[in-house]
């Protein structure tokens, strides 16, 4: 008795005509693919749409996965670069779309301060969309430097610059943020 | 250097909130699903969706064998006659550097959504697609011949007519092979490019002509043109993305 297909296998399964693992492996990646999509357009019709023409693109690109590969950065390439094509033909910028979507979700989790998610989001758009990318991909879907190289088009090393320069850019944003929270904290204890 | 720890604790709560959260309903995801389904498993591909369906290898392999017949046949009987002269090993290096440019572009117009390729790669690829032939056009390539004349416009312009009909022809097959009818600026323009490039690659075997003027004009600028004309028609169709 196995556990759980891994992508790949479920992968090989879709490309040999098997239409259940297509459908196992939209509900593994279409929450995923939604929530990305929602955070940076900040709409939900538009988000479902997204991960619709995705899907449509992943069915239509099939021939050109190389067996063997990882499933998750070829998805996420293509997902990418359907977001690209969104905004390239509203030539609006994901920042602003970020910005926006920032400020219309107050809602956070119980334990999560609301002040501090909210300095995180808003220290995320300040960041340069290439920059951003990088960043939500690595921390919010969980990708690996090499991985996302693959999914914007930029080698391994351009990658983790970029990171790098974010994660420096982000503690500038955010160390308002921290030494306020410390300063509450303090005054509670106290 | 990184977020402090208590902003990472936040990110770690806002980034497991994200992933659990950020399901779909389970019948909006059907919903999706079924359309999803209808458009593609269910839906048997129209003779361009199969050309679409094709891995790119294939594709480019396609078009490339489709431009070559194009161009065989556009150039059948009109072969230039000077061509077992001296300027075989120039007119032949000359179609090899065209032809493998044509090849790069044809690549970058039928690229698919799974590939991400660096912007600065895209612009120099399509620059040097763009750019050689005009370059190329510029340059006294057959200093020998001498075809100058009264019928000088005349044979620009049917010459031109010429190469401009094999490139709309070699940019209408490259176009019939991409994934999708909308694309960006680039890739559209890689189209006509490379088509422009076939019909350029074309003219080179059957056009002796020999001077500045008639190669700039007649040869040089059929990957400008076409490469314009697909963005132009594109536009007008609303398929032009940025």
């Amino acid at each position: 008795m196995g556990g759980p297909l891994t992508d790949e296998a479920l992968m090989e399964r879709y490309l040999g005509g098997d239409r259940l693992a297509f459908d196992q492996l939209f509900h593994r990646y279409a929450p995923r693919l939604h929530g990305w999509f929602l955070r940076t357009t900040g709409s939900e019709a538009l988000a479902q749409d997204l991960v619709q023409q995705t899907f449509l693109h992943v069915h239509r690109a099939r021939a050109d996965f190389r067996q063997g590969a990882a499933v998750r950065p070829w998805v996420f390439a293509i997902a990418a670069n359907v977001r690209r094509q969104y905004f390239r033909t509203r030539r609006r910028k994901p920042e602003t779309l970020w910005d926006a979507e920032r400020h219309r979700e107050p809602e956070v989790a119980p334990r999560v301060s609301t002040a501090s998610v909210r300095a995180i989001r808003g220290a995320l758009g300040e960041l340069p969309e290439s920059a951003r990318e990088v960043i939500v991909l690595h921390w919010y879907e969980g990708l690996s430097f090499r991985e996302i190289a693959g999914v914007v088009g930029a080698s391994h090393s351009a990658v983790k610059v970029r990171a790098h320069r974010a994660y420096k850019r982000l503690r500038e944003l955010l160390e308002p943020t921290a030494r306020h929270e410390t300063g509450e904290r303090r005054t509670v204890e106290s | 250097m990184t977020p402090s720890d208590s902003d990472m604790t936040d990110l770690a709560e806002d980034v497991t909130r994200y992933r659990e959260g950020a399901g779909l309903p389970s019948d909006t995801l059907d919903e999706i699903l079924a359309s999803v389904h209808s458009q593609t498993i269910d839906e048997p591909p129209s003779a361009r969706g199969q050309l679409r369906e094709l891995s790119t290898a294939k594709r480019v392999l396609a078009v490339t064998g489709a431009l070559v017949v194009t161009g065989a046949v556009s150039t059948l009987g009109l072969v230039r006659g000077d061509l077992t002269a001296s300027e075989l090993g120039l007119v032949t290096l000359l179609c090899a550097g065209l032809g493998g440019l044509m090849l790069a572009v044809v690549q970058l117009a039928l690229q698919g959504l799974h590939q991400a390729t660096a912007q600065h790669a895209r612009h120099a690829v399509l620059g040097l697609g763009l750019g050689t032939p005009l370059l190329a056009s510029l340059l006294p390539v057959w200093p020998g011949a001498d075809t100058t004349g009264s019928g000088w416009l005349s044979h620009v312009a049917v010459c031109g007519a010429l190469g401009l009909i094999s490139s709309v022809l070699g940019a209408g097959i490259v176009v019939l092979f991409q994934r999708s009818d909308r694309g960006p600026l680039w890739r559209i323009a890689s189209a006509g490019a490379a088509g422009g490039l076939a019909g350029m690659v074309a003219r080179t075997i059957s056009c002796p002509a020999g001077d500045v003027a008639h190669v700039a004009l007649a040869h040089g600028q059929l990957a400008l043109l076409t490469a314009a004309l697909c963005v132009g028609v594109a536009s007008l169709r609303g398929r032009l993305v940025g």
